[in-house]
């Protein structure tokens, strides 16, 4: 029997062959989308899950206020870890993780590579984590100071095919340490990278400064618990809790701080973690959601081509059904074919999307940053999911065709009348809606997103991030010849100005308590902090509203004189720019000076933050971090080089690393452009999807209507007029289908622009001009089905009935 | 064999109920070679149609081996008919999409039917129909009487006891007729297969022993009459 619906169906699809590739075309399609969003989504799902336990490992974050608002910190202090492991039984173990702040220069003699991924950790993260150690010994690994463990991959770049255990690595052409361990590289899917694991007791030695790891309150590290099973993460966040107020309560009272420890299951921390300080970028649930759920609709639109072809074309099988039936066949024997019709086109469809996905997985990588292959989930369960997606495609697709086809009363069919298949048209109306729905709303998303990042892009930040290129000052020796650079490119003629800071827009904005001198000692305002050089304003191309800029010709300017931006000085209580200038602000570490200038409001972060107070002061080159140079419009290349000369010059030992300001801002919106870009990419697909089946659709119901056509030309219709009659029917579709995604999208989209402070208003014009692009699509794609059936001669239509 | 008790089939148009058969009341034998004439619209097609099941009369009750199918659910009729009930109509209706061999086969599947013995029937009805050659062929590459024999070897294959034929030779040339009006008097005369054919012709109702005539939705007469043979001799 099976073989007989097998055959059946093979035939049927050579001898229907457009059809066929319509039908195969969307489902693979569609398939593909699924499997590739599916990659995606199990990617996503599976970070940090490879630790044995992982259930039982807590990052200890810290939520509280602080007097301008909601303090959200990934990071908590240094000196956790050992007390709370030495103190709370439930805790197994602790440990500790010190990523860089910026790169680190690390060199095996002449091989010299700027690291991103090294990171400080106590010798019992081995206990904690499952970094897998193919060389050295575990106990030891960790166990005294200068001590480093390397990835596989580290050792080739830097070994080669030497052995590196017992061998140097140098830090910043200053800190030797020796390689003591050989690991495995770390999954891609764990929510933090680290290429060299080095000992974290070597951070009592001044790197990071003397007390780095014994002052109270440096939140300047991750700390990770592994407690022993079966304890209860709120006792021990409660025992933690405790412990913070009474060793640190009096000191946060002080500054009037409240903090509150929370502990992160480590498996919810790169969906549900968005913190300020966190390692690196975390993935969004919601991106997840989103994208799942346009996969299944992706399945149900390839579907609904298969069901609405099929429909339409039940005419042409009804006499077959009639036949089968006088046969002998039951219905269930009659839906068993049809069923099994779908399932062998969708195992063909499914042939045809694992070609699709060999050509589209290269580029989906590289929007999502990730290297998925086809086989990410092992070979039997990506087997498996394909057969899956062939069972649920080929039941899902073939389920209505097959109660509507078999449901055919063989009577009616003997009788002749054509078996014009009146009733499934409502519910092929339907089908067709929800498809160009879901088209247009993608293609509204998809616009959407892509006008919010225009704004950002144009909209008027406070500074100009044109012609600017941004040196990172990464290390302290570098720093120390501050002045020779600066002056040097200052000199250079393609450059108009130059100046460095502590913090760029695009990198890590940093803080500081800042209040008026006059206020109490705890009305502190939290605030962006700018540590610069002189030109900083010019530079960066910020204007003063009030007051001046910092000047050579105000020796005392490097003793403490504020520049605030707007927002600062309505924070701190002044009325307006003009009465701030003169007012004298504590920045705390001994810092007490005059506001002598005002700024304009600036985002140095991106426009999902709103904006805060910031200040900048002028403090000594160790305080940079990067050095900020602004090119005359047109000679940035000739500048690039000309710095590049300069800092060959001074620093043959590092690398010279610049990057475009404006760059360095569109870089703040990646995770909005590769949503963007997933949406666009997704929404032709749908739509391209869903004008295939409106083709289909189209040819036949030319098909069944060339007697129509034929009778009303007889009568004297106009060619035109019948292209609008035929035509009509595919317009109202499409306006339908606008009607119920319009507020879909206006209420989907609402809710993504929410996460911007500035943003655009939803624009109903770009709505409608996405409906009327949907119309104009469909309507290119059955134009040629129906003035070919317009066209047609009446004679020999009527004369074929 | 088959009684029908007042059987009538109507239709509602609008606010009109019109009537396709009024009050039939039939019996037909076992072994019996009858034939339904009538004009066009009389309700020749309908009667078939309800007799082999395919339709169900608006009133009236039918009987077939005294099993009340007008009670019965579709499934139990499709067994029913199934079982007992071959059909062959003017227009041949093979599956375009299969071959001779694979038509003849069909009712075979869906009887679930053994694969060796399903085989071995198949062969044996194109042996008895000369169609071994032909057995590859799709229904579009044969002639029309050659579809119509494929119509009737199908019929037949499940050995039914009721053969119902709705204008079997309406298509054909009279040779082709001839050569399937043989089969249907051979079946009936050798086997004791009852046929039930509706026809417009005298000459091919001229093969049946019983005319029942048709106007209008009601029996105008119902005689029995000598064989062809019989007026032959």
């Amino acid at each position: 029997m099976i073989k007989s619906y097998v055959s059946v169906a093979l035939r049927n699809l050579r001898s229907h062959r457009g059809y066929s590739f319509i039908n195969i075309l969307g489902l693979a399609i569609g398939m593909a989308a699924f499997f590739l969003i599916s990659l995606f989504v199990r990617d996503e799902l599976s970070y940090d899950r490879h630790h044995e336990n992982a259930d039982r490992i807590y990052r200890v974050v810290l939520e509280g206020t602080s007097r301008d608002g909601p303090l959200n910190s990934a990071m908590s202090a240094t000196n956790w870890a050992p007390l709370f492991e030495s103190t709370i039984p439930e805790i197994e173990r602790a440990v500790r993780l010190k990523p860089p702040q910026q790169m680190w220069l690390v060199a095996n003699e002449n091989r010299k590579f700027f690291e991103k991924g090294f990171i400080f950790a106590d010798s019992t993260v081995l206990d904690v984590f499952d970094f897998e150690i193919v060389q050295g010994s575990p106990n030891e690994i960790l166990a005294v100071p200068f001590s480093v463990i390397i990835t596989e991959s580290m050792a080739e770049k830097y070994f080669g095919t030497e052995d590196p255990l017992g061998k140097l690595l140098r830090l910043d052409a200053t800190y030797d340490f020796t390689v003591t361990g050989i690991m495995k590289d770390i999954p891609e899917q764990s929510h933090f990278d680290a290429d060299f694991v080095a000992s974290m007791s070597t951070l009592r030695t001044p790197i990071y400064g003397n007390n780095f790891l014994t002052r109270p309150l440096t939140i300047q590290i991750f700390t990770y618990l592994l407690l022993s099973p079966g304890a209860d993460p709120g006792v021990v966040t409660a025992k933690i809790d405790e412990s913070i107020q009474s060793t640190l309560g009096s000191i946060l009272q002080a500054v009037g701080i409240t903090i509150e420890p929370v502990l992160q299951p480590l498996t919810s921390i790169h969906l549900g973690s968005h913190l300020d300080n966190e390692i690196q970028a975390n993935g969004s649930m919601g991106n997840v959601l989103t994208l799942s759920a346009i996969a299944l609709f992706f399945l149900l639109i390839a579907c609904i081509n298969y069901m609405n072809l099929a429909t339409a074309r039940s005419a042409s099988r009804a006499l077959e059904v009639g036949m089968r039936k006088v046969l002998g066949a039951n219905r269930r024997q009659l839906i068993g074919q049809f069923l099994g019709e779908s399932t062998v086109l969708s195992s063909l469809a499914v042939v045809l999307a694992v070609l699709f996905l060999f050509v589209a997985l290269p580029g989906f990588n590289t929007l999502t940053g990730k290297s998925l292959t086809l086989l990410s989930a092992g070979l039997l369960p990506s087997i498996g999911v394909f057969l899956g997606i062939i069972v649920v495609c080929g039941i899902l697709a073939g389920s209505y065709p097959a109660l509507f086809l078999s449901a055919f009363k063989p009577v009616t069919v003997l009788k002749g009348s054509s078996g014009r298949s009146m009733g499934s048209t409502r519910v092929r109306q339907v089908l067709v809606i929800f498809q160009f729905a879901t088209s247009i709303a993608l293609i509204a998303a998809t616009v959407v997103v892509f006008q919010q990042l225009e704004y950002a892009q144009s909209k008027q930040l406070g500074f100009d991030k044109e012609n600017v290129v941004v040196v990172e000052l990464s290390d302290p020796q570098i720093r120390n010849d501050y002045q020779a650079l600066r002056e040097r490119v200052a000199a250079l003629p393609s450059v108009a100005s130059a100046s460095a800071s502590s913090s760029a827009p695009g990198f890590l904005i940093q803080r500081q308590f800042i209040r008026p001198e006059s206020a109490a000692q705890d009305e502190q305002t939290f605030a962006q902090s700018f540590m610069v050089d002189y030109d900083f304003i010019e530079t960066m191309g910020m204007e003063i509203v009030a007051g001046r800029s910092h000047s050579r010709d105000f020796p005392s300017d490097t003793l403490g004189t504020f520049i605030l931006n707007e927002e600062g000085v309505k924070t701190l209580g002044w009325d307006s720019a003009e009465s701030a200038i003169g007012q004298r602000i504590d920045s705390g570490r001994g810092l007490i000076g005059p506001v002598v200038g005002v700024v304009k409001n600036f985002h140095a972060e991106s426009l999902h933050q709103s904006i805060e107070p910031a200040v900048i002061t002028i403090i000594n080159e160790q305080a940079y971090f990067y050095l900020i140079v602004r090119t005359l419009s047109g000679r940035t290349a000739e500048a690039i080089t000309g710095v590049e000369q300069i800092w060959n010059d001074l620093y043959p030992a590092y690398v010279y690393q610049y990057t475009y300001l404006d760059d360095d801002v569109a870089r703040l919106y990646s995770s909005d452009q590769q949503l963007g870009s997933m949406f666009g990419g997704f929404a032709s697909l749908a739509i391209f999807i869903a004008c295939l089946g409106l083709f289909g659709l189209a040819s036949f119901s030319a098909e069944q209507r060339t007697k129509e056509v034929g009778i009303r030309k007889a009568l004297g219709a106009s060619v035109n007029s019948v292209i609008l009659l035929l035509t009509r029917e595919y317009a109202i579709y499409v306006l339908l289908s606008f009607v119920v995604a319009a507020p879909l999208s206006y209420f989907a989209m609402q809710r993504w622009l929410d996460t911007f402070v500035y943003r655009i208003d939803f624009n109903f014009g770009t709505l409608i001009l996405v409906g009327l692009a949907a119309l104009v699509i469909s309507l290119a794609t059955v134009i040629f089905q129906t003035s070919r059936a317009a066209t047609a001669n009446p004679v020999e239509a009527l004369h074929h009935e | 064999m088959i009684k029908l008790e007042s059987i009538s089939k109507s239709y509602l148009h609008g606010f009109n109920r019109s009537f396709v058969l009024r009050d039939i009341n039939l019996e037909v034998e076992e072994g019996e070679f009858l034939t339904i004439m009538g004009p066009s619209g009389s309700g020749k097609s309908t009667i078939l149609h309800i007799i082999g099941m395919l339709d169900e009369p608006t009133t009236g009750s039918y009987f077939f081996f005294d099993k009340p199918v007008h009670k019965f659910s579709e499934r139990k009729r499709t067994e029913l008919h199934r079982e007992y009930i071959g059909f062959v109509f003017q227009a041949y209706h093979l599956i375009d999409d299969l071959t001779v061999y694979e038509n003849l086969e069909t009712p075979l599947l869906y009887k679930k039917i053994r694969g060796g013995e399903r085989k071995s029937m198949v062969a044996e009805q194109l042996d008895r129909f000369n169609m071994v050659a032909k057995k590859d062929l799709f229904p579009s590459q044969l002639s029309g009487g050659q579809q119509q024999q494929v119509g009737v070897a199908r019929a037949l294959i499940m050995q039914p006891k009721l053969i119902l034929a709705d204008e079997p030779t309406g298509n054909l040339h009279t040779s082709q007729g001839e050569v399937v009006m043989d089969w249907f008097r051979r079946l009936n005369e050798e086997d004791g297969v009852t046929i039930i054919q509706v026809t417009h012709s005298d000459h091919w109702a001229s093969y049946s022993k019983r005319v029942i005539q048709l106007l209008d939705g009601r029996i105008e007469s119902d005689t029995a009459r000598k064989t062809a043979a019989a007026i032959d001799a």
